[in-house]
Formats: C-alpha cells, sequence, structure tokens
C-alpha cells in the first residue's frame, strides 16, 4: 500500500492544476495509510481524505428551499438582538432544522456573541498577533500544527497559510488568557472554526467557545471535564441502566471514552455533515448538547436488547472499550441522528 | 475472540495459554508513542498523527512459545495538562513503556519524572521499559544512547532504542515486556489491573492471570 502523506497529496494537487494530464490520471485518487481514498479533488467540505472524507452528500437540500431559509437568516442576523428576545424558539427551532452552509459563519458568530466581542475590540487580534507569546505555549503549540485534520485542504501544508492562522489563534488565546494557555484538545476547535471563517473572526468564536460555553474544559486539572464525566453517567444510570451496569461492573471510569468527545466538541468524532449540524444546536443549547450526543454514541455503541446479550457480546472491559471508542458511524448519519438526539428535552438543571 | 472460555486445568497447564496484561505508554506530547502503537497493533506509519486527546485505547496479542500474550493497552497524551488523569491510566498497569525522542534531550528528563512517578505510585512490581524512540532522525540525535543505558540499567528499566517509522526494535521492545512479564504466579500483586477473562461459571478464586 502507498503510504500517501498528505504533503504529497498537495503535490498531486499542484500536477492537476498545472494541467499535466499524465500525472493527473495517475494520481487522481490513492490510499492513505488507514485504508482511505487520497482524493486529488477535496470533497464539499474541503476533506482530501482521511475518515471524514466524503463520495457525496446523502443528504441534499433543495435549491429553493435552501434559498429560503438564507433569507430568513439573513432578516434574523439583521435585526438579531430583538428576534434573540422576541423570537427565542423559532430561532431555536432554525438551528435545529440546521444552518444553511452559506450563513453559517455569520450564524455562529452572533449565536456565540463573538461579534460583539468584534466590534468591541477591533484589531486587537492582530496585535496580539504582534506579541511574542510565552515560549512554552508557543513550543507545545507548534507540535501540534501538522497534527490537526492533516487531510483537509487548508491544513495539508506545512507552513500554509491554515496552519499559521491556527498558530496565530492557539497563541493569541495563551496571550489573551493565560491561565488556560494552551490545551492540545483546543488545537481541533480552532482549526474547526478557522474551516468557515476568517482568522479574526473565528479567534473571537474559539474565545468565546473556550472561555463562556466550555469555561474549565482546558483548566490544569480538568476537574470540570470529571465532573461531567460524572454526571453522564449519572444520566445513563437514569436513561440506560443496563448499559450503566455493565460499564460499572468492568471499572469503566466515563473518562476512559467521553474525554476526546467533550474536550474537543465532538469535531474528531461525528460524520461531518452531522457535525456541523450539531454544532447549529449546540451554538445555540450549550453544553447540554454534550450530553445528549454522549447518551447516543453510548447507546448506538453498546446496543443492548437485554443485560445478558449485553454480557455476551460485550464480555471484558476490552470489548465494550473498543466499542465505545469506535461507534459505528453509519448510525451517526445526519439525519438519522438529529432529531433523535434533539428533541426529547433532557434536564441537567438538578445537576447545574 | 480465541481468549474466551478456554478450560482452565488444575495445575493451571493449558495448551494455548492466555495472558493479559495492561500495559501504558507515557511521555512528553509528541515523542511517538502513539506511532509506536500503530506500528505495534497495525503495522502502519502516519506521517501526520493526530494528536492524542485524553488516552487511546488498543490490544494486540503476541505469542511467545506456547504462550498467548494479550496487551490492553493505554496510549496517555503526552500534554503535561493531562498529567491528573495519567494515574486512572497507569493505576493496576503491569507494564509501562515510557517514551522519549532521541533527537529532544527535554523529552528524556520528562521521561525520568514519568519512570520516577510509577516507581513511586504504580504498581509495585510493575515492568518498566524505556523507549528512545525516531531512531530514524539518529544523525539528529541528542540524547546518547550511553546515557539512557546507564540510566534504565541503574534503575532496572527495560531499554530500547526504537523507530515507529522504520519499525525498527518496536515488536522488539513489546516482546521483551512480555518476556518479563510473570506468566505464572498464583498470587495476583497487580489487584484490579490484572483482570480475569471471565467465563460463564468459570472458577471465581482464580488469581492467577492465565487460563
Amino acid at each position: 500500500m502507498k503510504a500517501a502523506s498528505p504533503f504529497s497529496v498537495n503535490k498531486m494537487e499542484n500536477r492537476y492544476v498545472d494541467n499535466d494530464e499524465d500525472n493527473y490520471s495517475d494520481a487522481s485518487s490513492s490510499l492513505a495509510p488507514n485504508g482511505s481514498v487520497v482524493s486529488t479533488v477535496p470533497d464539499r467540505h474541503g476533506f482530501l481524505g482521511g475518515a471524514q472524507y466524503l463520495n457525496e452528500s446523502k443528504h441534499m437540500i433543495s435549491a429553493n428551499k435552501t434559498i429560503e431559509r438564507e433569507r430568513k437568516w439573513l432578516n434574523m442576523t439583521a435585526n438579531w438582538d430583538k428576534q434573540m428576545i422576541r423570537n427565542f424558539k423559532k430561532v431555536q427551532n432554525r438551528c435545529r432544522k440546521g444552518i444553511p452552509q452559506s450563513i453559517r459563519p455569520r450564524a455562529w458568530l452572533y449565536l456565540t456573541k463573538a461579534n460583539k466581542l468584534l466590534d468591541q475590540k477591533k484589531n486587537f487580534y492582530y496585535k496580539l498577533c504582534d506579541q511574542p507569546g510565552d515560549r512554552k505555549w508557543i513550543e507545545d503549540i507548534r507540535k501540534d500544527l501538522h497534527r490537526q485534520f492533516p487531510y483537509h485542504e487548508m491544513f495539508v501544508d506545512n507552513d500554509g497559510t491554515g496552519q499559521k492562522e491556527l498558530f496565530n489563534v492557539l497563541k493569541a488565546y495563551t496571550i489573551l488568557n493565560p491561565v488556560i494557555g494552551y490545551c492540545q484538545a483546543q488545537a481541533p476547535i480552532a482549526a474547526f472554526l478557522l474551516m468557515h471563517m476568517p482568522a479574526e473572526q473565528a479567534f473571537w468564536c474559539f474565545v468565546a467557545i473556550c472561555d463562556d460555553y466550555l469555561s474549565d474544559y482546558y483548566s490544569p486539572g480538568m476537574e470540570t471535564l470529571i465532573r461531567d464525566g460524572n454526571i453522564l453517567f449519572a444520566l445513563l444510570k437514569e436513561r440506560e441502566p443496563k448499559i450503566y451496569k455493565l460499564l460499572k461492573k468492568q471499572s469503566i471510569d466515563p473518562i476512559m471514552y467521553m474525554t476526546e468527545w467533550f474536550l474537543c466538541a465532538f469535531t474528531r468524532t461525528l460524520p461531518w455533515p452531522t457535525l456541523l449540524r450539531f454544532w447549529d444546536i449546540f451554538l445555540f443549547d450549550g453544553i447540554k448538547t454534550f450530553f445528549k450526543m454522549g447518551l447516543i454514541m453510548i447507546k448506538i455503541s453498546l446496543p443492548e436488547k437485554s443485560y445478558s446479550d449485553l454480557k455476551k457480546r460485550f464480555p471484558t472491559m476490552c470489548e465494550t472499550l473498543e466499542a465505545l471508542r469506535n461507534p459505528p458511524l453509519h448510525m451517526l448519519e445526519e439525519e438519522r441522528i438529529i432529531k433523535k438526539v434533539f428533541f426529547p428535552p433532557l434536564h441537567l438543571i438538578m445537576f447545574y | 475472540m480465541a481468549n474466551r472460555a478456554v478450560p482452565q486445568r488444575p495445575n493451571g497447564q493449558t495448551p494455548g495459554k492466555i495472558c493479559q496484561f495492561k500495559l501504558v505508554l507515557l511521555g512528553e506530547s509528541s515523542v511517538g508513542k502513539s506511532s509506536l502503537v500503530l506500528r505495534f497493533v497495525k503495522g502502519q506509519f502516519h506521517e501526520y498523527q493526530e494528536s492524542t486527546i485524553g488516552a487511546a485505547f488498543l490490544t494486540q496479542t503476541i505469542h511467545l512459545n506456547d504462550v498467548a500474550v494479550k496487551f490492553e493497552i493505554w496510549d496517555t497524551a503526552g500534554q503535561e495538562r493531562y498529567h491528573s488523569l495519567a494515574p486512572m491510566y497507569y493505576r493496576g498497569a503491569q507494564a509501562a513503556i515510557v517514551v522519549y525522542d532521541i533527537t529532544n534531550q527535554d523529552t528524556f528528563e520528562r521521561a525520568k519524572n514519568w519512570v520516577k512517578e510509577l516507581q513511586r505510585q504504580a504498581t509495585p512490581g510493575i515492568v518498566i521499559a524505556l523507549a528512545g524512540n525516531k531512531l530514524d532522525l539518529n544523525t539528529m540525535r541528542s540524547v546518547q544512547t550511553d546515557e539512557s543505558q546507564t540510566y534504565a540499567y541503574e534503575n532496572g528499566l527495560l531499554f530500547m532504542e526504537t523507530s515507529a517509522k522504520t519499525s525498527a526494535n518496536v515488536t522488539e521492545i513489546f516482546k521483551a515486556i512480555a518476556e518479563k512479564l510473570p506468566k505464572n504466579e498464583t498470587t495476583s500483586t497487580a489487584g484490579q489491573g490484572r483482570r480475569l477473562v471471565e467465563s460463564e461459571g468459570a472458577n471465581k478464586s482464580l488469581s492467577s492471570c492465565c487460563k
């Protein structure tokens, strides 16, 4: 098997751009080390390969419907504060239906209130970029730049614009919030935002997510994450007592499977179209969506008819953990999951 | 899986015996822990390995004579930020591989700290191996083999220089650990870490790792 690095993919693409037909026909696709196809042409989300690559989108909304939704969203964002007070439920419903791709960057900016930070602190981001930053954080960030979505066209190039912007956003945050500094789990979130909006907007969105939505998630000690793991486990006890019993019996701590889900806001876990829809809802509803998605992930990874059936299929910690860490992706497809996940209410009031 | 429901014989000598061990990988970020595991478990190498968040879990079985040794591998995240989660992963582990990058002296110092922590807080008798990874970058070396060898000898560690990229010494280090791990003892010192392979109606008083 050919070990294609993302870098070589990029070179192949350049050949394509040069119109070198011979090379192109050879290199239109190859196999990535993980067995997935590496394409010369990115999919509609910018992926050339890897787990996120989609050959085609199964779920397409009609053009008319998209235009109608875009119009509604433009009207809403033109009058955002008023809409959020008067039509709170309507905005929520529209997030749940999915924000049109063209409007998403703008909508996410408004949902996170990053648009206000952007207005209040004009050009502050660029001032942060010009500062040298703490050497320790810089070193940590540099180690991770080429390791975020390496099959995405934006991050495929070492020292390309994508990696440079990622460095700037992460470094600027360490200067703005030196107590948190840099946690590795922040990098996929910053990269994910950069795929959707210009660096300055992505930065303020990132700040809102780290300091508001996921406050204390990245602090040394990780107490908030541990607490939320325990909350997830308590919810599991209530919702899925058989699975709870199995996990308890096998001494599987929530930290062992939910850390990446929660710390990376599912950016490394969900199929891309599902992830985008999930974020539309997360940015409106907040952290409780993590618990809902977490429960779904556990449930689809460990499907059960009865406790004895569960015990037979997942006899030891090994089988159970392998299942939890490799959820069946076809069960997480956009249309299958979104409604199921978000309409039954989840009351977290007793925990928060 | 083949390890299920192998009947236990009174003398503990079963043909095709299976032993199961918990192994944890520790070391500074970006020294190649996940790459070593990926090479060992799947025989692959990714130039652009995603950073590990929290920890990854994988299993792999190797055969030593007539014994199948199954490793439950916890590949932990290297960043200092996750340090508070580390005890959860090394608790009850019978083996550990502490990894450093031969081109980076700081990572060797960090490896020494992990060894100290394991010797102080992990399961008594834990088998620790020190792996100097990125041997393929030998020309950029900053940690000398002698230095690590001496340190390993003084601390009773297994030691090898490895390359996940070329696969040099990768299987070998796991094999060396498997050879050093006790496979016939009757009392468990590892507590919860030495987990028995459960089988319906099996002898519950078993305390050996083997079935």
